[in-house]
């Protein structure tokens, strides 16, 4: 009934069978643009990331850091709850770590990048550890678990006083080295870059191949994997070890930017957020975390121009909205309206 | 004596049933049997302790000498055991080829950090994977459905997918579980053909489930018939056939 009126309504843009939304809703795969324009647009984008921080103000530098932290907590995440099919909602706290690894170290005089390796190791080892346990448990359960992760990081930072200050936080130096002629946005920006490019480019590697399939064989049919000679209980520690040292570096990053952290940055909404970032991208897969990140980033300022509390709510009629008419989020529009596009550009691999 | 199979008085309860009650049987390289019996007989029950899905309450179950009861499942399969699945297997978010692919999980190269690393082996191994299940899809005559859906493909298709799934491993042991299920006639004759040329050219062993008797006659070399979990007759097919316990077990007994 509701189908037939909305195919109506909407004239069917091409002759489906079924309405607008099981277009919008249908399962499609990965564009693959021809290698041309694959390398001019890895040319072009490589180039413009270049020079945004040397002819832009800094809180413009500040925001375009931020969308690249975001993304590449999302690329991890992803890699865990949309190709692993395990659901974390406590992510927060692995940045948390990774950002405290940056403050604590910085303070013992460590330098930068250093301090970064640390972030990424220590989620990367609280990752392992609290997932040997966790992930005997699935869906709601695992789910359940992390949130109490995320609930209660704040109060964990606010106990482990002497570590952490407390609630008066952890001021830090986010400068470059002397000999580095960068400002302090400029060169966290270069940093982030340099994290999110390599997070990407690995992070496209483990999705696709031996290992992807293996993931998606974890989520989709344990009994299966298992048969086809996939380690499931080994595949759910190392992911969620993974995605817990992308979290932490982007912690770490989000430290040096803000030169600041304090137990109030780390809380739920933030893990929230996390989440609605790569169902926003779209689940399960590597671009996705890019355009979850752009609009972690830039939707809350807008929606806080009409009121402080319209982020969350907006959050919600997003993820609703997203569950519904779009379950492989952005990505998918983006397949959905460019896919006959790029089928027909000259030059396409495998044709 | 050197089977790549031996069952050995495999015992296996749920509660109080009996599902299995002491069978014993044997498989030799590149022979292919067929397990048939009513339903309820055990078959696949067997065929989970086999695969590592069930673990046996006693008796053993050797693959190549080594003993499969109390090994983790993920390892069974490197012992060279391929499977299909009486309900299909299948990962429907995928392609029918990242499917087959997934085939090759244990004979392929990548670990974390080689494929972290982008490794040359890494690639190499994809690449030539990807030959393989391509090679192998045109075998099955699946080669035109390779970028499709598997949520879209009919029963039949996907049974031959999983088939193909189950090669890519390159098993010395195929567990085969009820192929011709939801197939049509000439598609079952085709099937039967195809498992006899796998087992030929492969050289690979294939134990089969199957009520379809006319499949089992034609493909097999020998038939077990399990009945109430035990093997209650063994032997050459038509023979079999004409077993009056057989018949009986079939078509149950004049009291």
């Amino acid at each position: 009934m509701t189908a037939t009126s909305t195919r109506r309504r909407t004239g069917s843009p091409r002759p489906s069978r079924g309405s607008a939304v099981e277009w919008l809703r249908r399962p499609r795969p990965p564009l693959a643009p021809p290698r041309w324009l694959t390398i001019a647009g890895i040319a072009v984008g490589a180039a413009a990331l270049a020079v945004v921080p040397l002819v832009n103000p800094s809180y413009i530098n500040l925001t375009v850091t931020l969308v690249m932290i975001w993304t590449l907590v999302g690329l991890g995440l992803n890699l865990l709850v949309g190709f692993g099919g395990q659901v974390s909602l406590g992510h927060s706290a692995f940045f948390a770590i990774g950002a405290y690894a940056v403050a604590v170290g910085g303070e013992a005089g460590i330098p930068h990048p250093a301090t970064l390796a640390i972030a990424a190791a220590l989620p990367f080892l609280v990752g392992y550890v609290l997932g040997l346990p966790a992930l005997r448990l699935h869906g709601l359960q695992l789910g359940l678990v992390t949130l109490a992760m995320a609930m209660a990081t704040p109060a964990a930072i606010r106990a482990l006083e002497p570590l952490t200050h407390g609630s008066r936080g952890i001021a830090i130096d986010g400068d470059p080295p002397a000999w580095i002629p960068l400002a302090h946005d400029q060169w966290v920006y270069y940093l982030a870059l340099a994290a999110a490019t390599i997070g990407y480019v690995v992070t496209r590697r483990l999705a696709r191949g031996r290992l992807g399939r293996s993931f998606v064989a974890v989520r989709d049919a344990e009994i299966v994997a298992e048969t086809l000679g996939v380690d499931v209980w080994r595949t759910k520690t190392r992911l969620f070890a993974a995605s817990a040292a992308y979290a932490g570096v982007a912690g770490g990053l989000y430290a040096m930017l803000l030169e600041f952290v304090g137990p109030e940055n780390f809380n739920l909404t933030l893990s929230i957020s996390f989440v609605t970032l790569i169902v926003v991208g779209g689940l399960a897969t590597v671009p996705g975390a890019v355009l979850g990140a752009l609009f972690v980033q830039y939707v809350p300022t807008l929606t806080s121009s009409i009121s402080p509390a319209a982020t969350g709510a907006a959050y919600g009629a997003v993820l609703i909205a997203f569950a519904f008419f779009l379950p492989y989020g952005l990505v998918g529009l983006v397949r959905a309206a460019l896919g006959r596009l790029v089928a027909r550009l000259p030059g396409r691999r495998g044709t | 004596m050197d089977a790549l199979l031996a069952v050995s008085e495999v015992r296996l309860s749920f509660g109080g049933l009996q599902a299995l009650d002491g069978p014993s049987l044997q498989v030799r390289d590149g022979e292919v049997v067929g397990l048939i019996g009513p339903n309820g007989a055990g078959k696949t029950s067997l065929f989970n302790c086999i695969g590592g899905l069930y673990r046996p309450q006693s008796g053993s179950i050797r693959i190549a000498g080594r003993e499969v009861a109390g090994l983790p499942r993920h390892r069974i399969a490197a012992l060279g055991v391929g499977r299909t699945f009486q309900n299909i297997g299948l990962l429907a978010s995928q392609t029918v080829l990242a499917n087959v692919l997934a085939g090759a999980h244990h004979v392929a190269a990548g670990g974390w950090w080689a494929t972290a690393l982008g490794l040359p082996s890494v690639a190499r191994s994809e690449r030539d994977h990807r030959e393989r299940a391509m090679a192998l899809l045109a075998e099955l005559d699946l080669a035109d459905v390779a970028g499709r859906m598997v949520g879209t493909l009919p029963f039949g298709t996907l049974k031959r997918v999983e088939l193909a799934r189950a090669l890519m491993g390159e098993p010395r042991l195929l567990l085969v579980d009820e192929p011709a299920n939801g197939l049509v006639h000439g598609e079952v004759l085709e099937l039967g053909a195809t498992l006899r040329r796998l087992a030929t050219e492969r050289g690979a062993a294939i134990l089969l489930v199957e009520h379809h008797m006319g499949l089992v006659t034609s493909v097999c070399d020998r038939v077990v018939v399990l009945d109430f979990g035990r093997v209650i007759a063994e032997g050459e097919p038509h023979e079999v056939a004409r077993d009056p316990r057989v018949v009986a077990a079939y078509l149950g007994t004049a009291a």
